[in-house]
């Protein structure tokens, strides 16, 4: 296990992508900033500067190509035969990109820390109570923490997809149509007109692409028909069946 | 060193692999020939566990299975293509399996890659990328490797070095499997042949006797050669023809020439056939696609 | 040149992707005509055709050049080709064809929507026109998506990337632009022309009143910044195709 994950780290690490996607966050951030630093500090500040979409478009461009790289230059051939079972493959890769998605997530709390301080936001008091009745530092950590399952899901989802589809190209779109879309098309389609199974269908997974938005705008509970508690568990489980759907798929793979 | 027993392997309800069984024997180079879509990747892939089968694969003794990859821990393969990251440079591409340090640096040495190991491996040449794959294979010093087709791509220098290497590593006791369309490329270093077509093992045989089955045949050249047809055929002695010379077989040259002494025809050549190493295997080939017709 | 064409017009044909793509078009409208209430707005937009194209040929222009690179077949079409411009131009034609041929069905696809769903409700005689130069909007903008993931595979040589910095532009790029637009109301006269903006193309045609608001160019303005965009990223992709080593 630990010379899998040694590799998958090494590979990751070695690649352009990895490092391009955290300056398209660091970029981001700063063009929100631009844009909102004077009229919405305490909002930048909890949702680091609006991080939670471009970390996901982040992870989808570094996760995506983590399956079909190998699939198409037959790399995974050597890395599966060198590994105990194909388990330990998926699974080092799962872990991998979950820590990745933790370091960026970091950087963006070090990236609003340091934005904080120039004269790109107006002044705010970190202490001070904010949303949740909690001080703004709180309200940072958590949405992070929140953040941090949303985009487990959406790594769950990214990992199911890249093993169902060969092409990276359809693979990068696919995901990027339910995270962009995702919460629309669930609420303009399925919940909008409340008719009688929106107590089924607000559990649609689309639904739970919601999830870090609705704990920093709590408006957002009428549109997803759940609470936050609601949303974290059904998000969790989506996570979980994801995950293993993938690896069923991986596993049934041939090479 | 392994043992493959009574394999099958299906393609969604196709049948490529049927009843495959052979041995590889510590320091045996056992060559596995056949024409194109014979089946050879997929036996060298089903002893990694990548496929599914059924059957028994086993290396020193510990069953491989496609989800148990234990037993390979001191495997080594090159299959397809070399399975390069063209994003890394060669050295990376090996450091990424080493156990030891030192180990690779052998191989890079015993390869001769020193000059560009260190570059990207997205700008080598077919040839580099392929010495690298092999050197891939022959890291952490192998019980036993696994190469499809590895002179793919090799210049003349780098095909007789990688036939050293393996020599060398054979006589330290690592077994090979190699598969080849170069059939020349083989014999010159297998020990074993291992010939598939159709998804069947037609022969297994050491290379000695197979070569000696196919020796029995003599030419024979007289200086009345119709006359000498017509005895042959009436005695029914004669094999087949080729151009001027009537074949036959070994056991029954002595009565042949007595025959010719007594019909008063002259001899004037009787010696064993010559026949190369592919004519061999393709005469392999056919007679099994006779006898299945049959 | 022409037989270029051929044999890049081939090969598209046999991807299936090109076939996926506009199947998924028209579910994609067919969608978008079940999942709001019916208007002259959505029948003027395609059904949402427009936005749908955006993502579809972003995808696949991207994917039509990356797997020559991906397959090395790029090498034979170099020394069989006359010059790169022509494998290069060859691409473009056919991507271009592929966007008119998807707009010209989706026309045809709104027709027979419209009538299942709105029956004679509205009078073609005063959509027609707008529809058109919705189209021709669409069109326009399709070729700048073209050009620029062409461009951006000729750049980062990685389908994920384009592929995923494409739908962004789709996505959020006409925000960005706003936001970025109204926080410096100072530099508008600089900031309308920005890349972003572009997009504002597709409906601003038809809907000219709502979109000059917007976007700050006039109709003209905006075909012109377009074409101005398209023949930049076509000559810088194709001199970083040029360059790119094989």
């Amino acid at each position: 296990m630990s010379s899998d994950l040694y590799r998958e780290f090494f590979k990751l690490l070695h690649r352009k992508v990895s490092w391009f996607a955290p300056l398209l966050v660091l970029f981001m951030m700063l063009a929100m900033g631009l844009s909102e630093g004077k009229s919405q500090p305490q909002l930048l500040i909890m949702t680091n500067f609006a991080s939670s979409q471009v970390i996901l478009l982040a992870l989808v461009i570094v996760a995506s190509s983590i399956f079909s790289m190998e699939f198409q230059n037959k790399a995974i051939l050597n890395v599966l035969y060198r590994s105990p079972n194909k388990f330990q493959v998926f699974f080092s890769k799962l872990i991998v990109i979950f820590i990745y998605n933790v370091a960026l997530h970091l950087i963006t709390i070090l990236v609003t820390v340091i934005l904080s301080l120039t004269p790109l936001i107006d002044k705010v008091s970190w202490t001070s109570v904010y949303q949740h009745h909690q001080s703004l530092l709180l309200n940072m950590f958590a949405t992070v923490g929140i953040d941090l399952i949303t985009s487990t899901f959406i790594i769950s989802i990214i990992f199911m997809i890249s093993c169902m589809i060969n092409s990276n190209a359809v693979v990068v779109t696919v995901n990027m149509i339910i995270i962009f879309m995702g919460a629309y098309v669930s609420y303009n389609f399925l919940l909008q007109n409340n008719h009688n199974l929106s107590g089924i269908l607000k559990w649609n997974p689309f639904n739970m692409v919601n999830l870090t938005q609705q704990y920093y705008n709590n408006a957002m509970a009428s549109d997803t028909k759940l609470s936050i508690e609601q949303l974290i568990i059904a998000t969790f489980l989506y996570t979980i069946l994801f995950l293993f759907a993938g690896y069923a798929i991986f596993r049934k793979k041939r090479f | 060193m392994v043992k493959v027993n009574n394999i099958n392997v299906f393609m969604g309800k196709k049948h490529i692999i049927k009843n495959v069984s052979f041995q590889v024997k510590p320091g045996e180079i056992v060559g596995i020939i056949g024409p194109n879509g014979a089946g050879k990747t997929t036996i060298m892939k089903t002893i990694l566990g990548l496929l599914k089968f059924t059957g028994k694969v086993s290396v020193a003794d510990r069953n491989v299975t496609e989800d148990n990859h234990r037993a390979l821990s001191k495997v080594g393969a090159l299959i397809e293509n070399p399975a390069i990251y063209p994003f890394l440079t060669g050295l990376q591409n090996l450091e990424l399996y080493t156990e030891d340090k030192n180990s690779m640096k052998t191989v890079v040495k015993q390869l001769k890659m020193q000059n560009y190991i260190k570059s990207r491996a997205k700008n080598y040449s077919l040839g580099m990328k392929q010495k690298l794959g092999i050197a891939m294979a022959l890291l952490n010093n192998p019980n036993f490797v696994i190469l499809d087709e590895p002179m793919n791509g090799l210049d003349i220098e780098s095909t007789i070095l990688v036939r050293k290497l393996i020599k060398h590593y054979a006589e330290q006791g690592t077994s090979f499997l190699i598969s080849s369309h170069i059939l020349s490329e083989l014999q010159k270093i297998m020990t074993r042949i291992v010939i598939i077509n159709e998804g069947n093992l037609i022969i297994n045989k050491n290379i000695d006797d197979f070569k000696n089955i196919n020796h029995s045949r003599y030419k024979l050249l007289t200086n009345n050669q119709k006359e000498s047809q017509k005895l042959l055929q009436e005695k029914g002695m004669l094999e087949s023809q080729s151009n001027k010379y009537l074949l036959v077989n070994e056991k029954n040259i002595f009565s042949i020439q007595n025959l010719l002494y007594k019909n008063k025809i002259q001899l004037l050549e009787l010696a064993p056939q010559q026949i190369d190493f592919e004519q061999l295997v393709v005469r392999s080939l056919n007679k099994k696609a006779e006898e299945d017709e049959i | 040149m022409k037989f270029s064409l051929q044999q890049e017009f081939y090969k598209f044909n046999h991807q299936k992707i090109s076939f996926y793509g506009l199947i998924i078009l028209l579910i994609l409208m067919i969608y978008s005509a079940f999942s709001n209430k019916t208007s002259t707005d959505t029948i003027i937009q395609n059904f949402g055709a427009g936005q749908w194209l955006t993502i579809i040929v972003i995808t696949i222009s991207s994917t039509f050049l990356s797997m020559e690179y991906t397959n090395n077949t790029i090498l034979t079409l170099f020394y069989k080709r006359p010059n790169k411009f022509v494998i290069y131009f060859s691409k473009l034609f056919v991507l271009v064809i592929y966007s008119a041929i998807s707009l010209v069905l989706s026309v045809f696809v709104t027709f027979i929507l419209k009538e299942l769903i709105v029956g004679g409700q509205y009078h073609w005689s005063d959509l027609v026109s707008a529809l058109f130069l919705n189209v021709l909007g669409t069109f326009i903008y399709l070729m700048f998506i073209i050009t620029l993931a062409l461009l951006l595979i000729s750049v980062f040589k990685n389908n994920a990337v384009v592929v995923g910095l494409g739908l962004f532009n789709s996505f959020l790029g006409a925000s960005l632009s706003s936001a970025i637009m109204s926080d410096f109301p100072g530099s508008i006269s600089l900031l309308k022309w920005n890349p972003f903006n572009m997009i504002y193309i597709m409906n601003q045609l038809s809907f000219p009143k709502d979109f000059i608001k917007i976007s700050y160019l006039s109709n003209l303005q905006i075909i012109i910044a377009n074409i101005f965009y398209i023949v930049l990223f076509g000559l810088l992709g194709y001199s970083m195709f040029k360059k790119r080593r094989v």
